[in-house]
């Protein structure tokens, strides 16, 4: 089921945790709105995708594409660095719990669940690094102007 | 000899020297503010040639500028700029951004950007301790994110409000690895005692939430982007820097667990 409660809870907290660190991260307050829309949508993405069937890191790849399109477009009409939007935008997908349970199975000593998580943990972190970089690479191609 | 002291601008300063001091205030800005290296490259090398340098080189990494510039009527400067201390203060890399705007715009004389950088310097989007609050709001969020209830959300809201105190008393003060270590340490601490005591909280949740704000995940994300665009030195000092935190966070982790006896 799509719209399930675990998705109504992860929305919601999502967002907040998107608020929580933009205000942890200094983005002021006019820019607060676009840059939990951009949590929003990375979520959302991501979630969609694993719905669908996609692996760990296509989804992570897939959202963190988009919300570098979304930052880009919401620097240039508010005239401020795209990392303002991305940055918080991109916390909701990042593999906390991949990371957590990494390092609990080393600490306990099972490496073959430790080994499970670490692979999540860097598929998913690659998945968000290589999402970005296409995108930029592909606004970098594009005519140049001015700073955004 | 009547040497002016009160003006900003020193004595002797060549153009070369004026202009390339002024370009590395505002790259320095961007860098310990959280600007990536490509932008502080960029944003160095285009203020020095809409100042009409001709020849500028730009290299930067995490923690160090350096640049060179050669100015038509023949002075010339090279100067080095080392950055301690990085943190992410997006208001600022905005108001530094539009300097830059400004200045590539020739809507501002290198005489007046002095006195913007000043401004900028004191500028804030938000009083410090709002750290407080927004970090206890993150880690009860992502507590219940990744599948706690409302004492996981309560505790995790505790421990979120420690990590942003911490960071308040911490920052400057002391090396963000030990930060990173002590904090990981008061978590696990901390959420293994809370779970004791509510008895029905899972630890490994509260830590999960918490952990979110430990976590180098956009440093690991920007350190990949620098790599796959070619900027293999500050990526690799990026890459190094994600991997000690997490080994950081693990090593808290684990004296909280010999601490409490595995009674996780």
């Amino acid at each position: 089921m799509f719209f399930s409660t675990v998705f109504f809870v992860q929305l919601i907290t999502a967002l907040l945790g998107t608020l929580g660190f933009a205000v942890l991260f200094r983005v002021r307050t006019k820019h607060l709105a676009l840059a939990g829309a951009c949590g929003i949508f990375t979520w959302l993405l991501y979630y969609t995708v694993i719905f669908l069937g996609g692996s760990l890191f296509l989804a992570a790849f897939v959202a963190s594409a988009v919300a570098t399109v979304f930052a880009e477009c919401c620097a240039r009409w508010r005239h401020a660095p795209a990392p303002v939007f991305l940055v918080p935008g991109t916390i909701p997908i990042v593999p906390g719990g991949a990371l957590y349970y990494t390092m609990r199975y080393l600490l306990i000593g099972d490496f073959s669940l430790f080994a499970e998580y670490l692979m999540q943990a860097l598929l998913v972190g690659i998945g968000i690094g290589g999402g970005i970089v296409a995108i930029s690479v592909a606004v970098s191609l594009l005519p140049k102007k001015k700073q955004a | 000899m009547n040497v002016q002291t009160t003006n900003s601008i020193a004595v002797g300063e060549s153009t070369a020297e004026l202009i390339l001091r002024l370009a590395l205030d505002v790259g320095e800005g961007m860098l310990k503010n959280g600007g990536e290296v490509s932008r502080v490259e960029n944003t160095v090398a285009r203020i020095c040639r809409a100042w009409g340098a001709d020849h500028v080189e730009v290299f930067s990494i995490i923690s160090v500028i350096n640049a060179s510039v050669h100015m038509p009527n023949g002075t010339r400067s090279t100067q080095m700029r080392r950055i301690h201390a990085t943190g992410t203060d997006m208001y600022k890399l905005e108001l530094l951004n539009a300097l830059s705007r400004d200045i590539c715009e020739h809507k501002i004389a290198p005489e007046e950007v002095d006195a913007r950088i000043g401004q900028i310097k004191r500028a804030r989007a938000y009083h410090p301790y709002t750290a407080i609050p927004a970090s206890a709001v993150a880690a009860s969020a992502f507590a219940v994110f990744f599948g706690g209830g409302l004492s996981e959300a309560l505790v995790a809201l505790f421990i979120g409000a420690l990590f942003g105190v911490i960071d308040l008393f911490a920052t400057g003060r002391i090396n963000d690895l030990a930060k990173t270590l002590v904090s990981a340490f008061v978590a696990g601490l901390l959420s293994s005692v809370a779970a004791l005591l509510l008895g029905g909280a899972d630890s490994g949740i509260i830590m999960i939430g918490t952990i979110m704000l430990l976590v180098p995940g956009v440093a690991f994300g920007t350190a990949l982007r620098d790599l796959l665009c070619g900027d293999l030195i500050a990526g690799g000092l990026k890459t190094m820097q994600a991997i000690l935190a997490s080994l950081m966070i693990a090593f808290g982790y684990l004296l909280s667990m010999a601490v409490m006896g595995g009674a996780l």
